[in-house]
């Protein structure tokens, strides 16, 4: 009887990591919030249909070589992203659902921000040795939920290269508030 | 080339047939094709007649060349289908992953500049 107890909790505990990125899509605090939702994001891309987009990627755009590159070794990509009429129409307990999912062994906060605005931010990586096996972004504001899961092998440096293409910023180091403050004086 | 190797390519060389041979096949077949529908309408004392007639009738040259054709048809129209729904298929996952891609980028750029905004962030490692 003992041995059956230990090996069931040994399954449960090693199954954790495995369900935890896949059940981002399925929360059904989730869905219950897009049902609100002014606009709605959900993008669910497993193994087989990451595959499939890349062989659609062309290799004369330089941008899309290197999503490409950025993707060829992840085994899932998911995003919800809720924008809504109102403040207050989500609460932290809906967000709690998928915290819960990144408290599974492995899974590490590496950031963590917390703004007066309400534009709260965590980060979340699973570690797998001395690589980067996966990243949560969790991103708050009063109007606008975003979850992002990246499943996989990802150097967030390639991810960092993306930068300036397709639509995103260009990560550099931004102004901080001090740095903003004195230019808008030497305005 | 040896004289046996002369030989063989004589015998293998293509020849035209004759002018009327499609003629005679297909003569031969639709005579063989009314026979066999009349030995089977015999064989059954006249009460499968119809159903030996419909066979000899799909046994018929024209009917096969038909079925083949539209057998071929269907089949290419498959792969073509198929091909096309893959496309579509692939092309709606190109965009998705794009758009996957594009929201990460742009919520760790955020990221990056609440770390950089907030005076006391909230760092852990």
């Amino acid at each position: 009887m003992r041995w059956r107890t230990t090996a069931m909790v040994a399954a449960v505990v090693m199954a954790a990591p495995l369900w935890a990125l896949d059940d981002i899509h399925t929360l059904p605090s989730l869905d219950k919030l897009a049902q609100r939702a002014k606009e709605s994001v959900d993008v669910t891309l497993d193994a087989s249909m990451l595959q499939l987009a890349s062989g659609f990627l062309s290799a004369d755009d330089p941008d899309e070589m290197r999503v490409k590159k950025l993707v060829a070794k992840l085994k899932g990509i998911y995003v919800r992203s809720l924008e809504f009429d109102r403040e207050g129409e989500y609460g932290a307990s809906d967000v709690e659902g998928v915290r819960a999912l990144v408290r599974a062994p492995g899974w590490t906060r590496i950031v963590g921000v917390k703004s007066l605005k309400g534009e709260n931010s965590e980060v979340y990586v699973k570690k797998e040795g001395s690589q980067v096996g996966g990243i949560v972004v969790i991103d708050t504001e009063p109007k606008e939920l975003t979850i992002v899961a990246i499943d996989g092998p990802i150097d967030p440096e390639e991810l960092s290269e993306l930068g300036g293409h397709l639509g995103i910023p260009k990560l550099g180091r931004g102004k901080t508030k001090a740095e903003k403050g004195s230019s808008k004086g030497d305005q | 080339m040896t004289p046996f190797e002369e030989q063989l390519k004589q015998a293998m060389a293509r020849r035209e047939p004759a002018e009327d041979f499609a003629r005679r096949v297909l003569e031969r077949a639709d005579r063989e094709g009314g026979q066999q529908a009349e030995s089977g309408g015999r064989r059954v004392g006249g009460k499968r007649v119809w159903f030996s007639a419909l066979s000899g009738w799909f046994h018929s040259p024209r009917v096969l060349r038909f079925s083949a054709a539209a057998a071929l048809l269907a089949v290419s129209g498959g792969v073509v289908f198929q091909q096309h729904e893959q496309s579509e298929r692939g092309e709606a996952a190109k965009e998705k992953l794009l758009t996957a891609v594009r929201i990460a980028g742009v919520k760790l750029r955020q990221v990056h500049r609440h770390v950089l905004e907030v005076e006391t962030p909230e760092v852990e490692q």
